[in-house]
Parts: C-alpha cells; structure tokens; sequence
C-alpha cells in the first residue's frame, strides 16, 4: 500500500520539476475571513502572469512560529508569507528587501504612517500591508437600553475612563447581565490601556521597557479595578475564554475586541441588535492598530518573482480589489484609498475615527520584536498582577527582569 | 436454579446495564455540548441560556466544513496515513514486544530502557533537527514522512511486551521441540495467541495517527496532502475562531474513529488463554 | 509435550544457535541468537532515526545560543544548563508537572479498572457504553479543552450554575490555581481514560473464566473474586497503566495549552509548555532543549524505580 504512495508521490514530484511553469510557495494564516480571499486574489494573478503558478499552504496563528522557523531553519522558507503585526519585524533580517526593486519612498507613502512604521527595517522595506484591523468596542444594543443608557456617537464627547467604569457599572446592575466587558486575555489587548495613559512597551532607544512608570501604574491599577469590580469576568482574565463567544451570550454589556469580530457577527448575525462605539480615553484616545502583511524571504527559491507579486499587491487597485472583495470587513490601510465598506460603514466608523486619532507611535511600539518575544512572560506578569496575586512593586521589577533579559541580548 | 432468583439475576443485570449507560451519558455531557453546537446556527450558537431545541437545527455548519476545503481528499489521506500506519505498527510493536518478553540476549536491558525513554523526547522542541532529518531522507511534503515516523511507538512495545510475557513458555517450547523456526513461532503462536494486544494496539494506533497533529505539521506543507487534523486546525483563525464549523468538523472527524474502534473490539475482546491456562 | 529424550535426541534448529545436544548446557546464559535482535530491529530502527537521533541533535544545540532565524550557533557550553538551576519558572514548571502526575495517574488507574471491571461482559448495553466511554479520547484537543471550558465558565458554565442553584458558591474553576490544577486534571482523565480502559479489557481477557467458577463453587462473591483473583493477575496490566500513564503525564501538553494556557499565572503550566514557550515564543530553542535533557534521566528513574515497586519479571 504505501509503495503505491511512494510511486505516486515521486510521480508528482517529477512532475513538478519537469514542467516549466514556476510555482511559488506560500504560507497563509488561517482565518476564514481571508484566506479563501488571498488564494482566489493569486489565481488571478496566474491568470494576468502566466507561467507562474502559487502552491498554498495554510497554518493556524498557534502553530506559526513552530512551522515558519522549522522550515527557516531547514533552509526551505516559503517565497510568500502573509504575516501579523506581532512576527513581521521579527524575520527582518531575513526579508525579502523591496527597496532593490522600487523606490523605497514612493512605496512607503502609499500607507498610512502607522503602517509605515511595520514594514520599516533600517533602509529596507520588508513587506507589504493587505490589511488593516484596528480594535474596537462592541456593546449590547438591548441591555444598553433596558439600562437607559445612550452611547455617544460623537468623537467630541468620549468617555473617560472614570466614566467608562460607571457605565459598565450601571449595565451590570440589570440581571439579564451577567458580563460587564469580555476582555480578551492577552498583551495586545491590555496594552490598549497602556497607550491610552499615554505610556509604552519599550523606550525609543530601545533599551528600558515601561519607561513611563506612572502611567504603566495608571493603566496597571485601573485594570486590575475593573476586574475587582468583576467588570471584566475571570472567565476572561484569567480564565482565556474567548471574547467573541462571550459577547454572542447576549448576557455580555459590552466586548473590547476588534473590527475582526465583525464579520462573524454580522454575517453570522446575532438574537440582539449590537453596535460599536469608541475607546474612552485617559491621557489620550488610542486603539492599537494591527493588521495583516505578506513578506518575503531574500533566500527563497523564487525569491523575484515573489517580489514581483508583492509589488502587485502594492499597486493601490489591487489592495483596493482585495478589500472589496473581503465585503468591507477589513480596513484599508493605504492613505487615500476610498474603499466600500459596503454594510460594515456604520461599525467601522468609530473604529476609523480611533485609528485617525492614534498617534504613529503606538504602532512602531506594537511593532517591536522583543515585545513578540516578551509575550508570554508579560502576560503571566499582567495575569498576577490584575489578578490581585502579586503587588505593585513586586510586578514591576519582574517586569524590569524579564526586559532587561530580552531587550540587552547580545547582538550575534 | 429455581426460575424465581432466575428472575431476579435478569432484572438485577438490566438495572445494571441502565445505570452503566446513565454514567456513561453523564461523562459525555462535555462531548453532547459540541455535538449539540455544532447543530446550531451561527446566531444561537453560544447563547446563554443554550437552545438545543431540535426544530433551531440548522445543518450550515457541516455545508460549512465541505465548503472550508477540499474535505474528501484530506480524508483520504487522513484514511491511508492511519491504517497504513497502524498496520505497521502492530507488526513492528508485535515484534518488538515478544523479542523483549520470551528472548534473554545481550542489551536487552539495555534496548529495553532505551525504547522507553524515547517516550520522554518531546518532539515539540525538536522539530528543526526532525524536519532535517526527513529532508535528507526526502521524506518533506510526502505522506511517507508521516506514516513511518510515527509508526514505531514505544507505548505500542511495551504493550505488547506485556501481553506476550503471560503466553506461558510451555507453548513456545512444544514449537521449538517440533522444530519450528523462531519467525514460525512468532507467526503461528504468538500472534494468534495475542490477538486481544494487538487489537488495542492496531485501535490505538489508528486513533493516534487520525489525531495526529504534530507530524504533519512539520512535514506536509501542500494543501492537497493535508489530513482532517490539519485542516481542522485551520478553523482556529488569528483572531477569531470559526465555532460552528470547527465542532461540526470535529463531529465528523471522530464517527471513522469510532467506527473502526466498534468493528474491532467486538473481535479482539473475545478471545482468551481459557484452553492454554491449566487452572 | 514431548519427553526429555525426545529432546536430547532432536537436533537443535533455533536460528544461529550452536547445534548438538550440548546447546541447552546449563550455566550459559547469554547464547548468541539472532532472532531477538531481528525481531526488534524495525522498532528500534525507526525509533533511533526518528526520535533518538534529533534528541542527539537537540543535545548538540542545547550548548549553543542558537538564532534559528538568523541560523548561527555560538557556543555557550553549559550555560543553558546553569541557568536553569536559577530559573523559578521552570522549577515552578516542574512541580506542576510533579502535582499533575501524581494526581491523574492514581485517578486513572482506578477508573480504568472500575470501568473496565463494571463493562466486562459482552452485553449490548455495556459494550455500548464501552464505546461511550471511549469517545473523549478520539476526540481532538480543540473540542475537549473548548467544552471543558464552557463547562467550567464560572459566569455561564453548567457546573457552576448547578452550583448556584444548589445554593453554594461558585468554583473559580480556571482562575484560581488549585482549582485550575484540578480542572485540568479532571479533564485530562475524562480524555484518556478510555484509552486504558481498552488496555485493562485486554488484560481482563487474559483472566480465564475457569477462576472464577471455582471461586463461585468455593463460596466467593463478586468483591472478594476482584481482590483476590483479578486484582493480582492485572499486576501486569496495572503496571503498565502506572509506567505509560507517568510517562505520558510528564508529557501533557495540547490539551492544557488550550484549556488554561499555564493556567492563572503559571500554575498549570507544565514541563512540555515552558519548554515550547522556551523555544517558539522567547526563541531560544537551545534553552528549551536542555530542559528536556535534564527531565529524561528523572523520568527514567520514576519510572525503574516504579518498575522495582512492581518487581518486574523478567528485567530485574
């Protein structure tokens, strides 16, 4: 039996290598919004280009550095990968450098400055952005109502994070609610806080985490207050429960997420109407920006050609085509690229209205790869901390430990 | 045996098997939550409190699982990989286990740690040497590398080393007295006689290598050859997680598995030493 | 059966061995036979290229700081290994795995002997519920760690809703960590113990019928026949429950990643995880490594010394 396989195996193997047409590889993430999306946008680039051909391969976000270093280590990297903010600036080294192909400031320019920040390594230009998610607030139509409560729809009138408290509050006072906010349990979500008091991860040289000390401890303290308020669930913190299956409970006031949950509650749909509004601030407004890339690596087989499909996917059209044809779930992360975001127009535009508000340098902080790497360790930290186990004082020296094991790695 | 405790000795059983299949329905209560999920449709799923109402059935998540890929050929391949496997893995484990269990030689000790101690390698850590090694072999993106890797498993050895060490010695020297070669002994002795071990063996197996996971992440990068378990693992999305389609998937996924573990226990679990054993 | 003298007279045809009637002289313990090392060469063949060969690999990088990305390896000796002996995390890591173990292995002992006990006979209804029981195990990670979850969501989950019907307050199953170390033994049982269920119905065959009638004809009820004839002809079985179900404790991994992911704070996480983490989030495979070489040799004595506790035939 498995002779067969191996007969047919090889069969396929000489196939491939005899004929002419070259076949790119490349690796996708798994996420059902995109990928069908991605691999119907290459097809067409096939059909514009003959003589190249794609052979895709798609592995799940929990697997991505377990697959991608395996087969970087093996010496056999993908030509095209498609990359979160969180690994992008990791492979840097790596990467397929776009400057040799085009010219590095025309093509910058073209998105929008946080973006920017992602896909800049010293001179080179190491990948392209497709999309852009941005995080966002999601509330329960229905129990926000029964509460007699009216979200703003005005930028001008945003609530503080005082503010923001009380109403959870307020919501949680009516018993068919059983979850003030569905928090999703990790770094990227509560360095959300972080930015709004107006702190960051890592200093601008790159060599001291949480610089602004007051307003890490602005954002750690009020935390770990909404969670001993039980606004935030421990199902959530710490218990990783997902936010999108809390918030679709219909029990849930409110779920602090991303526009990436959209497409599953609209088109899915939901047994009560929801609505999205924007983030309360504290010293600042600030969402985290985050959003998909594809890259590719200076040492793939096909490593040309892939730049040659990237640049494709640069030209503003094509983002524009590949946007449209996601139904508008996603943002647009070029500047000046109208895209018709077709039935999701009304939940994007405080999401869009917090992302014009942000300033670029929350992104360049998100897009630091010792943050990456600090991930787990953070998290565990935040967890404790929040969680009332371990105090003040305690976390943030941890927290000064682990950075310092991290940020002052000697370079090889 | 007076026809009244006759009476009571059926009904006690039948009490018995109801309150055997009562627990049995408790314990799966985690398992009836998914596959009670994965019939409902997108808006109810998840709602608190939950609606198994029948009439809310909707079948959008299993269209769902056929649309999210090319769901017969990973099945195909899932199939080859887990029986070609198996099969290995009962003649290898079968061998293996009765040259441990009636043969004294030189490092038995010696190969017999060795063989357990692989069980502690965690190939998590170790899959950049792993994928080095099939590399060279050209075993990358084949099926091949995730059928023979996997197939030589200590945890089937020793099981079968287990088993084979209570065949008494009586029966293998009466072979070896007839003159019977060592292999004949194997084959006509030990393997009849330890159909129950290599029946959960080959059960085993088979579910190991369905589930597998790991494997073939290292080694399959072609959409083509994935098995179910790779492509299930794809409805775990970066950000969200597409519920209804992954608990249907993982539904259907495990009816093969069952089936082949219905088929053969029925088999395996008949047979005893009762003529061997002399009381 | 065939008689001494038939014996003396036969030649002797095992393969490789001497021939002539002297082959059985006695004093000779090791004859040099090439069966047995046939026999094993597939298993060992495999398993030597396929597992021992990467760990030799794996040994090798664990000297190194090793940049995967960047491919270079520099040289660092025994650093990896001193620094665990300061590293808490991984002592932490340790005792979750040493609590974890001791914990799941005596609990599934005990229900795959008593389920397998209870199921014995070939009953529709029991072989029926065999199947039931055999079910979690087929089933995948995702779907076992997801239900379990919502089982145990202390805002909407059944258990704790039960419990606050029956007026009691509720578990923070998954937020506070002996509950959370609870929670995820509980459901690493539920998952496997089906898997040797199967293997005690193997050994239960095993047991002829015949004992029992002559403990039934002797007076014996049904407790006292489990005491004293199935429970000492299982000691096989039993010990092979012991030793597999250690050795794959050590190795959990999957399931808790995605049911608890350490747990609050790190109080589940276990070897196997701290190791990944080591490897694939803080990208220091070399470091991850050396944890696995400092565990193999502990393991292995766990499980020698479980070995002797049984008196193993037949080895020792």
């Amino acid at each position: 039996m498995h002779r067969l396989v191996v007969c047919v195996a090889a069969g396929l193997l000489i196939a491939v290598s005899v004929s002419e047409a070259k076949t790119l590889s490349v690796l996708l993430l798994a996420n059902a919004s995109t990928q069908t999306q991605i691999q119907q946008l290459l097809k067409e680039y096939s059909a514009e280009n003959s003589g190249i051909d794609f052979n895709v391969s798609i592995v799940p976000y929990s697997s991505f550095t377990a697959k991608v270093n395996t087969l970087v280590a093996g010496g056999e990297p993908p030509d095209i990968l498609e990359v979160t903010t969180a690994y992008i600036q990791t492979y840097a080294d790596l990467a397929l450098d776009l400057t040799q192909y085009t010219d590095r400031s025309e093509l910058l320019n073209r998105y929008l400055p946080s973006y920017q920040a992602f896909i800049k390594s010293g001179n080179k230009v190491i990948g392209i952005p497709i999309e852009a998610t941005i995080n966002g607030l999601f509330y329960n139509k229905n129990l926000f109502a029964q509460a007699g409560i009216t979200v703003s729809a005005d930028p001008a009138h945003i609530w503080t994070w005082m503010q923001f408290k009380e109403t959870l509050e307020r919501v949680m006072k009516l018993r068919s609610c059983r979850i003030g906010v569905a928090y999703d349990c990790s770094v990227q979500r509560w360095s959300n806080l972080l930015y709004q008091a107006n702190g960051r991860w890592i200093s601008t040289d790159g060599r001291q985490i949480l610089p602004d000390r007051q307003a890490a401890t602005q954002a750690l303290t009020f935390f770990r207050g909404l969670i001993e308020a039980k606004l935030v669930p421990t199902s959530s913190w710490p218990g990783k429960t997902d936010g999108g299956p809390l918030f679709k409970t219909g029990v849930t006031a409110m779920m602090w997420a991303g526009n990436w949950e959209l497409k599953t509650l609209v088109e899915g749909g939901t047994l009560f109407p929801f609505g999205t509004t924007f983030f309360p601030k504290d010293a600042i407004r600030a969402a985290c920006p985050g959003g998909e890339f594809v890259m590719g690596f200076a040492k793939s087989q096909n490593h040309d050609d892939a730049a040659k499909v990237l640049l494709w996917w640069a030209k503003p059209e094509t983002t524009k085509r590949y946007l449209e044809s996601l139904g508008g779930s996603l943002l647009s992360p070029m500047q000046n690229l109208p895209v018709n975001y077709g039935k999701y127009t009304e939940y994007l535009k405080p999401m869009l209205d917090d992302l014009s508000a942000t300033p670029d340098w929350v992104a360049e902080d998100l897009a630091r790869p010792q943050l990456n790497l600090l991930q787990n360790d953070l998290l565990d930290q935040l967890i404790l901390y929040s969680t009332g186990r371990a105090g003040l004082d305690a976390t943030l020296s941890r927290i000064d430990q682990l950075g310092s094991q991290v940020l002052n790695r000697p370079k090889q | 045996m007076r026809p009244k405790t006759e009476a009571r000795v059926q009904f006690g059983r039948i009490v018995y098997d109801t309150v055997a299949l009562c627990v049995c329905i408790i314990f799966l209560v985690p398992v009836l939550w998914a596959v009670l999920s994965a019939f409902q449709p997108p808006q109810s799923l998840f709602l608190f409190p939950p609606n198994f109402d029948p009439r809310g059935f909707s079948l959008i998540n299993f269209r769902a699982v056929f649309g999210s890929g090319d769901v017969p050929s990973y099945a195909l391949n899932s199939l080859i990989v887990a029986t070609t496997s198996s099969l290995i893995t009962v003649i290898a484990s079968s061998m293996a286990g009765f040259a441990l269990a009636k043969y004294r030689f030189l490092g038995r000790q010696f190969i017999f740690m060795l063989i357990i101690s692989v069980l502690l390698i965690p190939l998590q850590v170790l899959m950049v040497p792993v994928f080095q090694i099939l590399k060279t072999l050209g075993w990358i993106n084949n099926l091949i590398g995730i059928i023979i890797p996997p197939a030589a498993t200590a945890t089937g050895t020793f099981m079968m080393r287990q088993y084979i060490l209570g065949i008494p010695d009586d029966l293998l020297e009466a072979a070896r007295i007839e003159g019977a070669s060592e292999w004949n002994i194997y084959y006509r002795v030990i393997l009849p006689l330890s159909a129950p071990a290599l029946g959960a063996v080959g059960i085993l197996s088979f579910t190991w290598r369905w589930n597998d996971y790991l494997w073939p992440l290292i080694v399959i990068s072609d959409q083509q050859k994935f098995t179910l378990q790779l492509s299930l693992a794809n409805l775990v999305g970066t950000n969200t997680v597409e519920w209804g389609t992954l608990l249907a998937y993982a539904t259907l996924t495990m009816i093969p598995v069952l089936v082949v573990f219905i088929c053969f226990q029925r088999y395996f679990l008949k047979g005893s030493l009762t003529g061997a054993v002399k009381g | 059966m065939a008689s001494i003298d038939s014996r003396a007279t036969e030649p002797d045809t095992r393969k490789g061995h001497p021939s002539g009637i002297d082959g059985n002289a006695p004093g000779r313990r090791f004859e040099f036979k090439w069966a047995p090392y046939l026999f094993l060469l597939p298993t060992v063949g495999f398993l030597c290229v396929f597992s021992i060969l990467p760990m030799f690999s794996g040994f090798w990088m664990s000297l190194h700081r090793v940049d995967v990305i960047r491919g270079t390896f520099n040289f660092i000796g025994l650093a990896n290994y001193t620094r665990l002996f300061h590293d808490s995390q991984f002592g932490l890591s340790i005792f979750n795995t040493a609590w974890y173990t001791l914990t799941v292995v005596p609990l599934i002992v005990v229900a795959s002997i008593a389920i397998a006990v209870c199921l014995r006979e070939s009953r529709p209804a029991r072989l029926l519920a065999r199947v039931g029981f055999y079910i979690p195990f087929v089933l995948s990670p995702v779907v076992v760690a997801t239900s379990w979850k919502w089982l145990l969501n202390e805002d909407l989950g059944v258990i704790d809703g039960f419990m606050k019907w029956a007026g009691l307050s509720t578990i923070p199953w998954l937020s506070a960590d002996f509950p959370a170390r609870v929670s995820v033994v509980l459901a690493s049982v539920w998952n496997l113990v089906g898997f040797y269920m199967l293997m005690v119905l193997a050994g239960l065959s095993q047991i002829s019928h015949d004992l029992y009638e002559a403990a039934r004809i002797e007076g014996a009820n049904r407790w006292r026949q489990f005491w004293h004839i199935t429970l000492p002809l299982l000691r096989p079985t039993i010990l092979l429950i012991v030793i597999l179900a250690t050795i794959h404790a050590t190795q959990a991994f999957e399931t808790i990643l995605l049911l608890t992911d350490g747990g609050p704070g790190g109080a589940t996480r276990l070897v196997v995880q701290n190791m990944y983490q080591a490897a694939f989030g803080r990208l220091e495979p070399g470091y991850g490594v050396a944890q696995a070489v400092v565990l193999m040799p502990v393991i292995l004595c766990v499980a020698w010394l479980q070995m002797r506790l049984f008196k193993e035939e037949g080895i020792f």
